[in-house]
């Protein structure tokens, strides 16, 4: 691999192993910083908040209640001192007199209505707390006024009329018809000599300088407003601080109601404006006017609000100090982090040589150095590792190689053995037939003994050849069709003669399952069925031995053999199909064999590609299953399909 | 790295869920309520806001709260252009209720009518004689010299106004009017119009012009315009039908002042011809004659009975003063008011 590909294949390592994680330690760390910045600024905050808000209501409130109170004292001194301005108009006594005369006098000259409503206008002129004087008789007729408009007016109806005969009167706002208004009248009963009211002398305040009263000093603010309210129908009785109200219209709020049902006290509702106003308001009862003031709650918590967008602006700027300080401090814990993951990527890739160039004096150094020190370990072991395989590779080659010679050369050898022996059988026979003449007995016994271990050896070469032929992979596996059936009756044949000679029952059973027709090498299933039929025969002196054809699943058939013989240890099922091995030593010697056969068996079995199995019991039998791959003829495929 | 050492993740979900159990209505077991009374009430115009309080009290409920089924029969003309006079219709036996001109209804009584006031929509007269501020007319006596419209049904208001400021009458120069719009007055054409405050009064204020007015009501002449009355009939034998329809009646009166904007909406229900922006103005200037400082809604005085009668003596419109007492009651208004 190039210097150059190998860069690149690290780039793209390392940046697509960045997005596979979310919540990469990286971000985790900036988060972090973050929460534990903001988080002293916002519960601090957050528990201020109400202690701030209430303390900022409070003083809000006192500072509404000391305005209501300071307005109610300003509202009882300024009509006072006009009641008491009514006093020195009629003080002189000949102004006294004309005015008797022309309230008594049923046709009072025009004369005396003129000078008197003149010197009503001079007194008038004096101040600018009324805006009109004027004198009623008993019946209600305006007699003299500063505006000559309202002589002879009649004041029956209105509201002071009544009481203003029994003595001094201060009328509560009204509304009038005629002038389409807002009215406040005080009056002063005017005497004869006998001490006899004759009339009236009143007074129409100026209700601009009561909004002067109120709005002088207020000291609320931008939104803050002071206003009187009338009883009837909540007329405005000073105007509104803002534009578009009008004082002939009629107002209502929760703090407007609350005076003019005579109530005083403090509260936060949205007022006639429908503002949200903090708002303190109290009923006077001299005037029969609820007194408001109010200011909205947008002003009176600016302090509140400013402070809350500061620590807004503090906590934000603290966190993104403390983001960046986490991104700093997260980059210097992570990148010596990728950099030791990606060497140890390219270590695990196989670049033995890759190491770590952190040098840090701190835990990360440290976890690298310890990571170049074992790489440098891994990298010795694994040298001398490949060393040791290929030894062993070399010694497996030469040992299979030897097996192969040794197959080789026993499958020669037996070749080149069974030719002289089967001479020897040859003239054994020949002699023992007398065909060379007649042989006394004891030269008979002793040329059977020549012949039976003759063919002893015979059958043990054999068995070798077989062995040493599989194991030399010489052996070729025919895959022709062929029937199970007749397989079986053969085998039955075959053994009939040895299962009598053993009084021993022979079962052949065959799946009706089972194809008649299979693929296969029927000379080798033969050969395998029929060795263990022999050690069957060998190891079973009573009781039966059965032969089955079965069909099982996963596309095998099987072949297996039950007797209810001498049975196999279980420490001996392990080995049992090892070359020459039997059960015990002990046992070669009593039943014969070479003990080839299973071995064999096992080998034919698994050439075939199946395989073979036991299950024994001892003292009542064992079961040897050879499983075979079932392969149906290509006819038999067709004609089972249609 | 190792993913399974992920960071903390909590997620806190606190799932509330807030089991609402409506209760069933409760069966009344009282007795079932008897049938509504039916009656009706005649007015003395077409629908406008003068009779803001009915068309409430019929909107919000305030009859069927006091098992009443009320009628309210539009007024004006008739098809034959007739006026529909409620005192007629009442009479008839086709109405149980009108309302009317305080002393009209006392001519009435005094040909024999069995009929009787027992609240008062306005307790002042909204009749007001008005000119263009320019023209200099502050005071009753400066008519003289001057061109008067005065309708049919102000003139005993108008008469008694230049009586009682001892005017003569020949030197104004008074005319019928026939044209009630404001034209006239605005052309310059005619000096001086009759006018209700709640009237023309807003319409000239709506349209930017100056105006000088003189109230009758400033000079002592008082009529109520527009007194509820009924029969004696009822009064005697379903005196808590006429309470009940009278209460009823004050509440939507009262909301009307409460509210004059809605009070000026509901009105518009009934009327399609009119404007809400004079409608509402029209309310306001209403307030001060429904409920007066010092009064309440509905309430009537003696003095202002008197009052009337003497005018009609005057004007000769009565031959001989009737027993006022018979005339008007405030028997239902003190019931009323003093229940709270």
């Amino acid at each position: 691999m190039s210097a150059a590909t190998q860069a690149v294949k690290r780039q793209a390592t390392t940046s697509s192993a960045q997005p596979r994680f979310p919540t990469s330690l990286r971000s985790t760390l900036v988060a972090t910083f973050v929460l534990l910045s903001v988080l002293p600024v916002a519960s601090a905050l957050l528990l201020e908040m109400d202690r701030f808000g209430a303390q900022a209501e409070q003083q809000v409130t006192f500072q509404l209640n000391s305005i209501i109170e300071t307005k109610e004292d300003a509202i009882a001194v300024w009509l006072e001192q006009n009641q008491e301005k009514l006093e020195p108009i009629l003080a002189d006594d000949v102004d006294s007199a004309n005015v008797v005369e022309l309230l008594s006098s049923s046709e009072p000259s025009e004369t005396l209505r003129t000078n008197i409503s003149k010197h009503l206008t001079a007194m008038r002129e004096t101040q600018d707390d009324f805006t009109e004087y004027f004198l009623y008789d008993l019946d209600g007729e305006i007699a003299a006024s500063t505006d000559s408009a309202q002589i002879g007016k009649v004041v029956t109806l209105t509201p002071y009329f009544a009481p203003s005969l029994q003595g001094e009167h201060v009328e509560a706002p009204f509304y009038e018809v005629g002038s389409a208004s807002l009215a406040m009248i005080v009056t002063r009963p005017v005497l004869d000599t006998n001490g006899e009211v004759v009339g009236v002398l009143a007074g129409r305040l100026n209700l601009d300088q009561l909004g002067g009263v109120m709005t002088q000093r207020a000291g609320l603010g931008k939104t803050g407003e002071t206003y009187l309210v009338s009883l009837e129908n909540n007329y405005f009785v000073t105007p509104s601080r803002f534009e578009g109200y009008s004082l002939t219209r009629s107002y209502q709020s929760e703090g407007i109601n609350r005076a003019l049902a005579g109530e005083t006290g403090t509260s936060s509702y949205n007022n006639y404006r429908d503002k949200p106003v903090i708002g303190a308001y109290t009923w006077l009862p001299d005037l029969e006017v609820g007194l408001v003031a109010e200011i909205e709650r947008t002003e009176a918590f600016a302090a509140l609000q400013a402070a809350i967008q500061t620590s807004i602006i503090v906590a934000t700027a603290a966190a993104v100090i403390a983001a960046g300080i986490g991104f700093i401090a997260a980059l210097r814990i992570t990148r010596p982090i990728t950099e030791l993951t990606d060497v140890t990527r390219q270590f695990s890739e196989g670049d033995l040589d890759a190491r770590t160039r952190i040098t840090r004096r701190n835990e990360i150094g440290e976890l690298g150095y310890a990571f170049n020190t074992m790489a440098g370990r891994q990298q010795e072991t694994l040298v001398k590792l490949e060393a040791s395989v290929k030894e062993a590779r070399l010694a497996t080659a030469m040992a299979r190689e030897a097996n192969r010679l040794k197959s080789e050369f026993l499958a020669t050898m037996s070749h080149e053995l069974r030719t002289p022996l089967n001479a020897i059988i040859g003239f054994a026979e020949i002699l023992l037939a007398g065909m060379t003449g007649p042989i006394s007995e004891k030269v008979e016994h002793k040329l059977s003994r020549i012949h039976l271990n003759s063919r002893r050896l015979l059958e043990l070469i054999n068995n070798l050849l077989d062995l040493a032929k599989i194991e030399a992979g010489r052996v070729d596996v025919l895959h022709e069709p062929f029937s199970p059936a007749q397989i079986a009756t053969t085998l039955q044949a075959e053994m009939e003669s040895l299962a009598e000679r053993k009084g021993l029952a022979f079962r052949v059973l065959i799946d009706p399952r089972l194809p008649p027709q299979l693929v296969g090498d029927a000379m080798r299933i033969e050969q395998a069925a029929s060795n263990l039929l022999s050690n069957a025969f060998k190891f079973t002196n009573k009781g039966e031995v059965t032969l089955r054809f079965d069909a099982e699943k996963d596309e095998t058939w099987s072949v297996s053999v039950t007797d209810t013989g001498i049975g196999i240890p279980p420490h001996a099922l392990e080995y049992i199909f090892d070359e020459f091995r039997q059960v015990d030593s002990g046992s070669q010697r009593a039943y014969g064999g070479s003990g080839l056969g299973l071995a064999i068996t096992r080998n034919l079995a698994r050439i075939m590609g199946g395989d073979i199995r036991v299950s024994s019991k001892l003292g009542e039998g064992s079961t040897f299953t050879i499983s075979l791959p079932l392969v149906v003829p290509q006819a038999e495929l067709v004609e089972a399909v249609i | 790295m190792n993913p399974k050492h992920k960071f903390l993740a909590i997620a806190l979900v606190a799932a509330t869920i807030l089991l609402v159990t409506g209760c069933g209505g409760t069966e009344s077991s009282e007795e079932p309520a008897p049938p509504p009374d039916e009656v009706s009430m005649q007015f003395s115009w077409i629908n406008t806001i003068e009779f803001a309080g009915f068309y409430l009290a019929e909107a919000e409920g305030y009859y069927a709260d006091e098992n009443l089924n009320v009628d309210l029969l539009d007024g004006g003309f008739d098809d034959d252009g007739n006026y529909i006079d409620p005192i007629d219709v009442v009479l008839s036996g086709e109405a149980d209720f009108g309302d009317q001109d305080a002393g009209i209804l006392l001519e009435a009584r005094a040909d024999g009518a069995p009929l009787v006031a027992i609240a008062s929509i306005y307790q002042r007269h909204p009749l007001a004689f008005i000119s263009l501020a320019e023209r200099n007319i502050e005071r009753p006596e400066d008519l003289a010299g001057n061109t008067v419209d005065v309708s049919d049904n102000s003139l005993v208001v108008y008469n008694a106004l230049l009586s009682s400021q001892d005017i003569d009458p020949d030197s104004v120069n008074s005319q019928i009017r026939t044209d009630f719009t404001i034209d006239s007055l605005v052309n310059g054409d005619i000096d001086v119009i009759d006018a209700w405050v709640t009237n023309e009064v807003v319409e000239l204020g709506l349209g930017g012009y100056d105006i000088n007015v003189i109230l009758a009501s400033d000079y002592g002449v008082e009529v109520y315009p527009n007194v509820i009355f009924t029969t004696e009939d009822m009064v005697e034998n379903h005196p808590d039908v006429v309470e009940r329809f009278l209460q009823a009646t004050l509440r939507g009166t009262q909301m009307a002042i409460d509210d004059p904007e809605n009070a000026a909406a509901e009105t518009l229900t009934r009327n399609a011809d009119l404007d809400i922006e004079k409608e509402t103005e029209s309310m306001f200037q209403a307030l001060p004659l429904l409920n007066p400082a010092g009064s309440q809604p509905g309430m009537m005085s003696a003095s202002s009975w008197e009052t009337t009668q003497d005018i009609m003596l005057e004007q000769d419109l009565l031959d001989a003063p009737l027993d006022l007492d018979q005339a008007y009651t405030l028997e239902f208004l003190n019931d009323i008011y003093e229940q709270g």
